[in-house]
């Protein structure tokens, strides 16, 4: 398991000394930096031009074409989720754990089906 | 107790100020102290002075909220506490649906009242799920309380491992750390719990749920008037006795005309008369008479004649005429005998001695011939003495037979007395049996065979007479036992009239007293919710009159009168939004919540801000900013919405911030402003050492720009507040903006469109790196650091402070 996934389960269950309870937020971060690792590594094996683009929108809508429109669908949705839960928002408190739980287990799906996807042609 | 006094006196004040009679207020009165009092005076006992109220003993304690603690209850796993200031001020406390905020929220209200009213009226399933199935081993809840005495009282209600039924807890009270016996809450904590101090969106909506009636007596009790509901209550039941009496009586007076209508009796018919057509007006006297009397009606005298009949046999007349025909018989068999002879010699021997004593001697006036002188008189007078002695059986028959010629015809005398007059009121009802009679006696005559006659036609009349007075009697028995018995009742009612009409004045009296009293006390909570719900309406069109308690027993019901835009409307729910109709449960409940009799200092509000919109969150903010002045309130809510126009109108208000980790591991942390509260977490995962470098520069980073873009948000709003923007517009604009320069853009220039400026402008305030420090945040939490952690949140810190 990587660093980002271990340190967003701890957050997940235990306590940082010190920290003013916007855990959740931090574990957000995590988890969306673990999925656009996963992104790039994709990209990395398919398609390194458009690997190389700084905003991620792109990289996330063209999925749907290189990969398939259901990985698409998922690491898009995935990925707004956990913007929308690592944004301060007017009004919105932290998302839950039971959010983040079931973002986890979604991420992991998502990392396994970016990661044994086959690459297809560019 | 001393409540129960106050009231007590301000009654017989009011009444007495009302000129209501001393016999009706005495009533009023007695009813108040109870119903034995109430009998009492009924049976015209002296009504007793109550104790003189012991002066206004204390004005209760005043009970403020200092901490909740939990373990394994709803949402809460392993021990959570919420700590609060026990007195007056404001905590909000702010968390995700599913936090457990409400399981806090829900813990002090079931462990003071052993209910909540958001469990009462679901399915049992809901209420089942008390139990966190995160936890294992025994449960608790402990609420401790703080009286402005400085005593503490601690709630505690806690189940063993395994224990299964939310109502099976033992339940522990200790005051200032001395346990109390009976486990009870201390009396002002009290089992009517009129002051509920808690409000949760169901109370709120209730005003929109509950029937008239509901509402009412969810508002009533607050006045503190139930010793009068109860005082009126009690005259009730008194006069429904009475109401009661006298509706049976017209029934029963229904029932015993037709019953009597049925029956071919004179006496039913006389009845019927008496009883006339109203139960009130019936001849009472009469049909008292009429029910117990064979004596009574049209055929009374017939009656009587047939009861004389069967009382007074017939004079032995039969006899009589038989030993007068004997004495006949004797005298005419001494008729021609010796002694017959002798008795008339003697009679003329008396008369010839008669002659001599008047005359003197002189010649015998028979014979002529002899001569009456001394010499024959001695000789006539030893043979008159003689005849005498030899004729006295003819003088004792002739006498016999006088005396029994005259006995016989004063019989036949007394038979006519007793019969005729029988025959005359008989022969309505036996005209056969009579008119036999008739001719018997007509024909009667001093000898036996006329008797005889007589006699067995006066038997006839004599059975059929008595066997007709017992078919009277049989067939009044039971119509008589009901008239009389309706009497009875009629009486009773009758005499019982005054204290029916008394105990209808009585009533009367108090309602009007009641009325005025409901309505001075209740204006106080009225012109809070008013004043509440001006603050609340804001832009809402919706207006509220005088608010009132209306109406009386089942057509009680709190009177709203609104007006939308100015014109009067009839329903006030009708007209209104889901938010207003919740702004309103609250301007409603609040003063209910917050009035001066109750013990309760604190309030808790769960969730009130709901479906409102973001100005009448303002409202709100306003309104707990006032009520906390003199009250402790703790409001659940669960998003930022409220805390941020706290933040944002300077209201002063301690926030906390309430996440649930897996396993319902609950934390409550004090929420900062948010962008402090970022900073601090920034610098807490910096210094934590077991955490990989990696993920530590990615959170630092997060943690710093949500701190960035907190603060260029809540300036960006607190500017456009100030300038009248609307809160739509502003809330579209921050949606608008994604990234963390955009915000800042924001929030520096209040225009999206100069983010082209907004490098130059971060230069030149002086923060250090400033502009090398937003660009390092946009980058570094999608994994790109290129800046020291500790730089990072130091540089950010600065920027903040300048940007606030």
């Amino acid at each position: 398991m990587s660093e980002c996934l271990e340190t967003a389960d701890r957050l997940l269950t235990s306590v940082i000394r010190g920290a003013r309870g916007a855990w959740p937020r931090a574990c957000a971060w995590l988890l969306r930096y673990e999925l656009e690792a996963a992104m790039d590594r994709y990209w990395q094996r398919v398609c390194p031009e458009i690997g190389q683009a700084r905003a991620q929108r792109p990289k996330l809508l063209l999925l749907t074409h290189y990969a398939s429109p259901e990985i698409g669908h998922r690491t898009g949705y995935l990925w707004w989720a956990l913007s929308r839960a690592g944004h301060h928002h007017c009004y919105e408190l932290g998302v839950t754990a039971a959010e983040l739980t079931r973002l986890r287990a979604e991420l992991t799906d998502v990392v396994a089906l970016l990661d044994s996807r086959e690459v297809s042609s560019c | 107790m001393s409540d129960t006094m106050t009231l007590y006196q301000e009654l017989a004040d009011r009444l007495r100020t009302a000129n209501v009679a001393e016999s009706v207020t005495t009533l009023v009165l007695a009813a108040f102290q109870g119903d034995n009092t109430l009998a009492a005076v009924l049976r015209g006992e002296l009504l007793p002075t109550l104790p003189a109220a012991a002066a206004a003993t204390d004005d209760g304690p005043q009970v403020f909220l200092e901490s909740v603690e939990a373990t394994g209850f709803r949402g809460i796993g392993p021990r959570t506490a919420l700590r609060l200031q026990p007195g007056p001020g404001l905590t909000v406390v702010a968390g995700r649906n599913g936090s457990a905020k409400s399981s806090l929220a829900e813990s002090i209200e079931y462990a003071l009242t052993e209910d909540s009213p958001r469990w009462a009226q679901r399915p049992a399933t809901f209420r089942d799920g008390w139990r966190n199935l995160h936890h294992v081993g025994d449960r608790e809840i402990a609420v401790r309380l703080r009286l402005g005495t400085g005593q503490s009282v601690t709630v505690r209600r806690s189940w063993a491992a395994g224990v299964t039924d939310l109502a099976a807890a033992t339940v522990s009270v200790a005051q200032s750390g001395v346990t109390l016996p009976t486990g009870n809450l201390p009396a002002w904590a009290g089992p009517e719990d009129r002051h509920r101090p808690f409000l949760s969106a169901r109370d709120l909506e209730r005003v929109v749920t509950a029937k008239p009636a509901e509402l009412y007596d969810a508002i009533a009790p607050i006045l503190g008037l139930a010793p009068l509901t109860a005082a009126d209550a009690r005259l009730q039941a008194r006069r429904k006795e009475h109401d009661d009496r006298v509706t049976a009586l017209k029934a029963a007076f229904n029932e015993l005309h037709s019953r009597l209508g049925t029956l071919d009796d004179p006496r039913a018919e006389e009845a019927t008369r008496l009883l006339g057509r109203q139960a009130g007006r019936a001849k009472l006297p009469e049909l008292a008479e009429l029910a117990g009397g064979a004596d009574a009606g049209v055929d009374a005298e017939a009656a009587s004649a047939a009861r004389r009949l069967a009382e007074h046999g017939l004079p032995d007349l039969g006899g009589t005429v038989d030993e007068l025909a004997e004495a006949e018989a004797a005298l005419r068999k001494l008729a021609g005998t010796e002694a017959a002879i002798a008795y008339r010699m003697a009679d003329l021997l008396w008369g010839a001695l008669e002659v001599h004593r008047d005359l003197g001697d002189q010649a015998c006036p028979v014979c002529q011939v002899g001569v009456l002188d001394t010499g024959w008189r001695e000789g006539a007078e030893e043979e008159l003495a003689r005849l005498r002695t030899a004729t006295e059986a003819v003088r004792t028959a002739k006498g016999r037979h006088e005396t029994q010629l005259k006995r016989a015809e004063g019989q036949l005398e007394d038979v006519r007395k007793i019969i005729e007059p029988a025959l005359g009121a008989l022969s309505a009802q036996l005209p056969q049996q009579c008119a036999a009679v008739e001719v018997a006696l007509a024909s009667l005559t001093l000898d036996e065979a006329s008797w005889d006659a007589f006699v067995t036609a006066h038997a006839g009349l004599h059975a059929a007479a008595a066997e007709w007075l017992a078919r009277r009697h049989d067939a009044w028995q039971e119509p008589g036992a009901a008239l009389r018995r309706w009497v009875e009742d009629a009486t009773v009612v009758q005499a019982r009239a005054d204290e029916l009409a008394l105990l209808t004045t009585a009533r009367r009296e108090l309602g009007t007293v009641m009325d005025r009293m409901r309505a001075d006390r209740f204006r106080v909570a009225a012109e809070q919710s008013e004043h509440i719900w001006q603050l609340l309406r804001q832009e809402s069109n919706v207006g509220v009159g005088e608010i009132k308690l209306g109406g009386t027993n089942t057509r009680r019901r709190v009177e709203i009168p609104v007006s939308v835009d100015g014109s009067d409307e009839t329903s006030a729910l009708a007209v209104m939004s889901q938010g207003e109709l919740h702004a309103f449960g609250l301007a409603l409940f609040l003063p209910r919540a917050c009035s001066e009799a109750s013990p309760y200092r604190f309030v808790v509000i769960d969730d009130p801000v709901q479906s409102m919109d973001p100005s009448k969150v303002d409202g709100l903010a306003e309104v707990l900013r006032e009520v906390a002045l003199t009250r402790q309130v703790v409001v659940f809510t669960h998003d930022d919405r409220l805390p941020e126009a706290i933040r944002r109108l300077g209201v002063e208000a301690d926030i906390r911030e309430v996440t649930r980790r897996e396993g319902s591991i609950v934390e409550v942390r004090k929420n900062l402003w948010p962008a402090r509260r970022y900073l601090e977490d920034a610098r807490a995962v910096a210094v934590a050492g077991d955490i990989p470098d990696h993920s530590k520069r990615l959170m630092v980073a997060g943690f710093c720009r949500s701190a960035m873009e907190a603060t260029a948000m809540d300036r960006y709003r607190a500017e456009q507040y100030a300038a009248g923007t609307p809160q739509h517009e502003i809330d579209a604009a921050l949606n608008a903006a994604h990234s963390v320069q955009d915000r800042l853009t924001l929030g520096v220039f209040g225009d999206p469109g100069r983010r082209g400026q907004l490098y130059g402008y971060l230069n030149r305030l002086g923060v250090p790196r400033a502009v090398d420090t937003v660009q390092a945040v946009a980058k570094a939490v999608h994994g790109q650091c290129d800046m020291a952690t500790a730089d990072m949140v130091a540089s950010t810190e600065a920027l903040v402070r300048r940007l606030r």
